[in-house]
């Protein structure tokens, strides 16, 4: 596209070197070669580091073993599944240099250039790893605070001054390949006011360095006063202690990263079960589109079939919608004695009788649908917009007359919003790539987009308008004006969302027909789960009153979308959609049992109306994913325990 | 009941989807409202201490169900024990004013109270403060047909409110306190407990140190 600057390809045309430090991690002709053209030069960096490539052993096992030791719910997984190629290990750190600056330098450079395409600076920044490096390359020393200020803890607090000065030579050198296009990109970034992110910090990060343990050495003694501005040797192993703590953190990062690349661009024929595998961990935001779509079984694992495959399904989309039952969708009037919208039948001709009835029934759907859009995720300003509520209007009316049996059933105006938000974010990104990504890896990238989103033809004039936008790389889902989009691109998502909604909910059918057996059966697995994990707390809970029907209906009728922010959710359903069978039905219990337990001790202590209000409304506000992920291995045990032993336990 | 301890009364709250079941809680609950409710799922409830009769404290447990059809099933763990059931419909939804038989019938079926005949309902008609326009044309007529009905009506008290404005919602629900109040001291003078166990866990005491809703 016109737009593309030669520059910024400078500094991102070394993605192809994104297993510098990964699977081929060592090889030093690599590193200092692209070193090298990053203009690193003024420093021997790259020289050193490729001589140090292939540092100690020692030093390579203490971290890893630190991050080991300290990570228990990182190992869950891993551990259970000896062979799991997302193993926090064998992503090679093998080098680790031991000069400070060179190696922040190194794993500065390398994230930058492996670093997909640039989402803009800030507005993603918490909720992806990849953009939130990668935000800050113009040059400030925020790089390595970045990531750290998502944690809760200060223990890497940058109050050391050999920590700054190496950064700040490496955002010296930066500066060469800095660019117009980026300057302007962060000055935007300081005057358009962006909201933050109601989501999460990133994804990774957590997962690769010491979280719980307060014993860390690093940790306890970082946040000891006395600590800053110690020059003794001791701090300074203690420094690069953490150095080699981040630089693995960014390896591990960009590792993963990688790896989907590679599973989603090596083959013709998608390789499902590694992409399970590695997207059980977690989905780079970037990626997780069309590894959904991948998962779901929507989008064919075969390359030559994706096009024609989705052509039809959006094509059937769209007659559906036109098709039996004509909606104003856009009229969100509620005040139509109790029905809303205007609604009328083409079945008319045929059998008048059927048809009012069906008429009528209809309109009761839509009026339940029409009220529920208006408040799915009140407090996110996406879902405000009149377009975006249309969009979900018709998914959610069209899967309603489709699935007779259970019709719309309240809750699944939830579920449809991760879908959503994760395709529209797409979208943005697709455009954001297109226009900024670098030349070299355009075929690549076509791989990784989800066909026929962006318009081939250039007749949509409000993409065009978009790829002319200068505010492009600033649009998030959080700050985009929908009105933005074209009509083309809403029924494109809204068919790929319609889809894949009805994906996952033909796996948790029983829990919205009549009387919810579905729901009823988890309930009472759940109880049952309790009985064995935490026999004292159900014993609490029974001699309170309390009933899980009470609390954990809703849990199972939303899939706890009403307990976790959505950014929450969106990470679980990451884990959910690798599960075989989808973890929607049967590990979704486990989950909540870990999530029930998780509040054990708070529950013990309290009484009937104590718990209930408690459950109503859980402290979760500040979880992270990191907490998430905690409970996702916490229910892979309790699974990998019960699955296939609780029949006779009942 | 012992003077030491304070009275429990359990009110569930029933109506069609969207009529305002949650606002109206909210705004008796916390003197507040919000256009930011999302659907209730199940049934949530809040507490509420009052003194009625001046000089009689009780302490209000209140239910907020779903309106959903489909959640219909659920009510026999919401239900049970109740004291009062109040009946909502909306101002300017007629099918939501229709309902109202429906979901009385379906409560006693669900809550298996031990005196369908006279147990304690009320009526309240959310959302006056809305254009007229938009109201349900000839209401006061279609309500009299529901209420007067000599068969199965719903002859209960009506309250009409808005909880976007707290117009009558105080009212509404001082007399709500006092018909559970009256149902849960029949219900003692019969000795039998509604649904004995289930009733004396959900009693909370004065000394105990429970203060208001956490959220």
């Amino acid at each position: 596209m016109g737009k593309k600057k030669p520059e910024m390809s400078q500094v991102y045309s070394h993605s192809k070197n994104e297993f510098i430090f990964g699977e081929n991690g060592g090889k030093g002709k690599h590193l200092s070669s692209f070193l090298k053209n990053l203009s690193l030069t003024s420093s021997s960096s790259s020289l050193q580091s490729s001589t140090n490539s292939n540092v100690s052993t020692n030093d390579y096992n203490d971290i890893n073993s630190n991050i080991y030791g300290s990570l228990s719910y990182g190992n869950s997984k891993v551990g259970s599944t000896s062979s799991n190629p997302n193993g926090i290990i064998d992503n090679g750190h093998r080098i680790i240099p031991n000069q400070r600056s060179l190696s922040v330098g190194a794993s500065f450079s390398h994230v930058n250039a492996a670093t997909p395409p640039p989402p803009p600076p800030n507005e993603r920044s918490n909720t992806s790893p990849y953009s939130h490096t990668h935000s800050h390359n113009t040059g400030s020393s925020l790089l390595l605070k970045g990531p750290r200020r998502s944690h809760s803890t200060t223990r890497y607090a940058d109050n050391d001054d050999d920590w700054d000065a190496g950064l700040e030579e490496v955002s010296k050198n930066l500066k060469i390949v800095e660019n117009k296009n980026l300057s302007r990109v962060a000055n935007m970034s300081d005057s358009i006011n962006l909201q933050p992110s109601p989501v999460l910090d990133s994804l990774y990060p957590d997962l690769m360095i010491p979280i719980s343990s307060g014993s860390a050495p690093v940790r306890s003694r970082s946040n000891s006063p006395q600590y800053k501005g110690r020059t003794s040797k001791e701090s300074l192993d203690d420094e690069d202690y953490q150095i080699k703590l981040e630089i693995n953190r960014l390896n591990q990062l960009n590792t993963k990263y990688s790896k989907f690349r590679r599973i989603l661009t090596s083959d013709n024929n998608i390789n499902l079960n590694e992409l399970r595998k590695i997207s059980w961990n977690g989905i780079p935001n970037e990626l997780r589109a069309i590894s959904w779509q991948l998962l779901l079984g929507y989008l064919p694992t075969n390359k030559t079939r994706q096009s024609s495959t989705l052509k039809r399904k959006r094509q059937e989309y769209i007659e559906g919608i036109a098709g039996v039952i004509t909606i104003d969708f856009e009229n969100d009037n509620t005040n139509n004695n109790g029905t809303s919208g205007n609604i009328s039948s083409n079945l008319g001709s045929n059998n008048s009788a059927t048809s009012l009835a069906n008429n009528n029934r209809d309109k009761q759907i839509y009026h339940q649908i029409n009220i529920d859009v208006k408040r799915t995720h009140p407090n996110i300003k996406l879902y405000s917009y009149p377009e975006i509520q249309t969009s979900l209007r018709k998914i959610l009316y069209l899967w309603a007359v489709r699935h007779p049996a259970s019709g719309y059933v309240q809750g699944i105006n939830d579920l449809v919003t991760p879908f959503f938000q994760i395709f529209l974010g797409n979208y943005l990104w697709q455009l954001q790539r297109t226009v900024f990504g670098e030349n070299e890896t355009k075929l690549e990238d076509l791989q990784l987009f989800i066909p026929g989103l962006l318009d081939s033809e250039n007749k949509d004039e409000k993409e065009q308008s978009l790829i002319n936008d200068p505010n492009l790389l600033h649009y998030t889902i959080d700050n985009i004006d929908p009105s933005l989009i074209s009509s083309r691109v809403y029924s494109i998502i809204e068919a790929d969302t319609y889809w894949c909604l009805s994906r996952l909910l033909e796996n948790i059918t029983d829990n919205y027909i009549h009387q919810q057996p579905g729901i009823i059966r988890q309930v009472s697995e759940l109880k049952n789960l309790i009985s064995k994990m935490d026999l004292e707390l159900l014993n609490h809970l029974d001699n309170e009153g309390v009933e899980f029907i009470q609390f954990s209906f809703r849990w199972m009728n939303c899939l706890l979308m009403r307990e976790l922010s959505v950014g929450l959710i969106i990470r679980m359903w990451d884990t959910y959609l690798s599960e075989t069978p989808l973890g929607f039905n049967n590990f979704h219990v486990y989950v909540c049992a870990a999530f029930l337990i998780k509040f054990s001790n708070d529950l013990k202590e309290r009484d009937f109306q104590e718990i209930l209000l408690f459950l109503q409304n859980p402290p979760t506000t500040y979880w992270k994913e990191k907490d998430i992920e905690l409970m996702l291995s916490e229910a892979f045990i309790w699974q990998s325990l019960y699955k296939n032993a609780s029949a006779h336990l009942k | 009941m012992s003077g030491r301890k304070k009275t429990l009364l359990k009110v569930i709250i029933l109506g069609d989807s969207g009529v305002g079941k949650t606002s109206l809680m909210q705004q008796f609950v916390n003197n507040k409202f919000s256009h930011q409710y999302k659907a209730t799922i199940g049934a949530d409830f809040l507490t509420k201490e009052i003194t009625i009769d001046n000089n009689k404290q009780v302490s209000l447990q209140i239910w907020d169900t779903a309106g959903q059809e489909r959640f219909q099933s659920l009510g026999v763990a919401f239900y049970r024990g109740a004291d009062c059931c109040v009946l909502c419909y909306d101002v300017t939804n007629e099918k939501s004013l229709n309902n109202l038989t429906s979901w009385k019938d379906e409560f006693l079926v669900q809550s298996n109270v031990t005196n369908p005949q006279d147990f304690p309902f009320i009526i309240i008609g959310n959302k006056i403060d809305v254009d007229d326009s938009k109201k349900i044309p000839s209401l006061q007529k279609k309500l009299q047909n529901i209420t007067n009905n000599q068969l199965g009506g719903l002859n209960y008290p009506v309250f009409e409110t808005s909880a976007k404005e707290g117009i009558n919602v105080e009212a509404a629900f001082e007399v709500i306190a006092k018909m559970a109040l009256q149902q849960e001291e029949l219900n003692d003078a019969n000795g039998h407990d509604v649904s004995d166990d289930y009733n004396d866990a959900i009693n909370i005491h004065l000394e105990s140190e429970y203060s208001g809703c956490a959220c």
